[in-house]
């Protein structure tokens, strides 16, 4: 602000800004209000306090807005075989940090296809301890630590990719997999000359809505509306090892959750067609679905490399009208490797080749198959292309192409059915994205 | 021939001291309130990267230059990042709840002038440099 600012007319309802302003700053500060209101000089003291609040208080946030098409009619994230830009994230985030002690919040929105509906909600909101650098404890609304990227997964300003390798990475599960309710330690520890190690070890639990990608993915067995889902807690970890070869990182992040459920209705054929459909209520219990994850990062130069490789596993227990109609091992594997170049300071390119393959063999088990019905094997390949233009230091704008082989990761509801049977084997994606960055 | 030698080795050795002092080598300086404190490498990059937060008691306040030889170079010995992957390193963990984002002002003279207002302050400089600033790398 130049000094000129300083000294403008105040603007109507500015002054009540300021003052608001300055009671949220003096209360950061433990400055009690009313020592600012009563004073002679109100209005320099305000100021005085804003000026010190935002010098001690950071804010930041980004805003961005993609688009996303694909050939055939296989719809993946939204109605991408019509082309759609439901595909945006914004937050907005605070800080403030003095000795051993921070706190911060972030407010959060997105809309990927269905998922999110531009509703706001707390993204993260801690309040961090640390003592010393192999400790700290951290509390409230959670990033989960999982793998290389989990905590930035809506940071386009920190890669080339406009959607990071969705075998890892599901974009729809994105509120399930960013954060969590509860408490978390963490630390470095230095290893001399074998570099240090980086750990988290957290629990908690994640509240999850029927109507969000994570109810979609855990009642993807059958076509259902779920009607409720939880779990009783959520426990885990990772541990890094920054290895003394600069650039180099290697981690394992671990987590299950407890008692998760699904209670939800639907209908399905008890014989092949034109046997009549009936109606059902039913859960979908686990006692621990337990997610692995291995990763490997390396950086040289303007080169980054990286590769993960997960497994996640659970064994369900299907109850459809109270009765424990079969208990289901579902595992699913998945694995990526990308790389990426900054040219320039206004270019950076990637690349990256994901795989996944699940598990769904309720589906036959359920629901038998029609004459001459095949199943193909839930498996998705991805290759993509990527290209990220920074316009300035703020703005930024990716392209993004990819080749998908394989009818998996893609969600058969009662909304939007798409059977196995019917989808496109193999199918481009196009991507795009502007972001803007404070 | 002799004094040809001699002539040739001392201009030599003037050159040489003259570069020295045109670049000498980057350090981590702080504000004059960590007088005291030596940071050995493991300890530079821990604090440069977000893992050690408090020096001497104070909130690490970490000031840095839009860009700068002295940082640049520092950044690539000490921790093998360009400037651009620092920034993003802060990026993720300021964006996420992990951590206080370095303060970022133009030049590197502006992040030592700050950095010498600011307590708890740490900032990389040319050991030339630094007057008015804590020294904190070990030689």
């Amino acid at each position: 602000m130049t000094a000129s600012c300083l000294h403008e007319t105040p603007r109507p309802g500015a002054s009540r800004l300021s003052f608001l302003a300055g009671v949220i700053a003096s209360g950061l500060m433990g400055i009690p209000t009313w020592a600012a209101e009563d004073s002679p000089g109100m209005s320099d003291s305000i100021q005085r306090l804003w000026k010190k609040a935002t010098t001690t208080v950071q804010f930041g946030g980004f805003v961005s807005q993609g688009f996303l098409a694909n050939t055939g009619h296989n719809d993946y994230l939204g109605e991408t075989s019509q082309g759609t830009a439901d595909f945006r994230e914004y937050g907005i985030n605070a800080s403030y940090a003095k000795g051993k002690w921070r706190l911060g919040a972030q407010v959060f929105g997105q809309k990927l296809g269905e998922y999110g509906d531009d509703e706001l909600g707390i993204d993260w909101a801690t309040v961090d301890y640390q003592p010393a650098q192999w400790f700290g404890l951290r509390v409230g609304r959670v990033k989960t630590p999982r793998g290389l990227y989990n905590e930035a997964l809506d940071l386009d300003s920190v890669r080339p990719f406009v959607l990071l390798p969705q075998s890892v990475y599901d974009a729809r599960l994105r509120d399930f997999n960013a954060a969590f309710n509860g408490g978390m330690v963490f630390g470095n520890i230095g290893l001399k000359q074998l570099g240090s190690l980086d750990y988290r070890i957290f629990y908690g639990d994640i509240p999850i809505a029927t109507d969000s990608g994570a109810s979609d993915y855990f009642n993807n067995d059958y076509r259902s509306t779920g009607l409720e889902i939880e779990m009783d807690s959520v426990r885990g970890g990772s541990l890094f090892w920054n290895a003394p070869l600069a650039g180099l990182r290697l981690g394992y992040s671990y987590s299950s959750f407890q008692d998760l459920c699904s209670l939800r209705t639907g209908t399905f054929p008890v014989a092949p067609p034109p046997a009549p459909e009936v109606t059902i209520f039913g859960t979908k219990w686990t006692d621990s679905y337990q997610r692995h994850l291995l990763s490997i990062e390396y950086t040289k130069g303007d080169w980054v490399f990286a590769a993960e490789a997960g497994r996640e596993q659970a064994i369900y227990n299907v109850f459809i009208n109270g009765i424990n109609f079969v208990n289901l091992d579902f595992e699913s594997t998945s694995f990526y490797v990308s790389a990426a170049r900054r040219i320039n300071r206004w270019l950076e390119l990637g690349a990256y080749y994901s795989y996944s393959r699940d598990t769904e063999p309720v589906i036959s088990s359920i629901r038998p198959l029609s004459p001459g019905e095949e199943l193909p094997d839930l498996e998705q390949g991805d290759f993509a292309l990527s290209a990220r233009f920074d316009i300035n230091e703020r703005l930024l704008f990716k392209v993004e192409g990819h080749y998908l082989k394989g009818a998996g990761k893609i969600f058969d509801t009662i909304g939007h059915p798409q059977p196995v049977s019917g989808r496109d084997e193999s199918w481009f994606l196009f991507g795009a994205k502007v972001t803007y960055s404070f | 021939m002799l004094a040809k030698l001699l002539r040739s080795l001392l201009f030599g050795a003037s050159l040489c001291s003259a570069g020295s002092a045109l670049h000498a080598a980057p350090a981590l300086a702080g504000h004059a309130g960590l007088m005291g404190q030596t940071l050995d490498a493991d300890a530079v990059k821990a604090v440069l990267l977000g893992k050690k937060v408090t020096l001497g008691g104070a909130r690490v306040v970490i000031v840095m230059a839009r860009t700068g030889d002295a940082q640049n170079a520092f950044l690539q010995s000490r921790l093998g990042m360009t400037t651009s992957q620092f920034q993003n390193h802060w990026r993720r963990l300021f964006m996420t709840g992990g951590g206080t984002a370095p303060r970022i002002v133009e030049t590197e003279a502006e992040a030592r002038k700050l950095a010498a207002e600011t307590p708890g302050a740490i900032v990389i400089a040319d050991s030339a440099s630094a007057t008015g600033l804590a020294v904190l790398t070990a030689k």
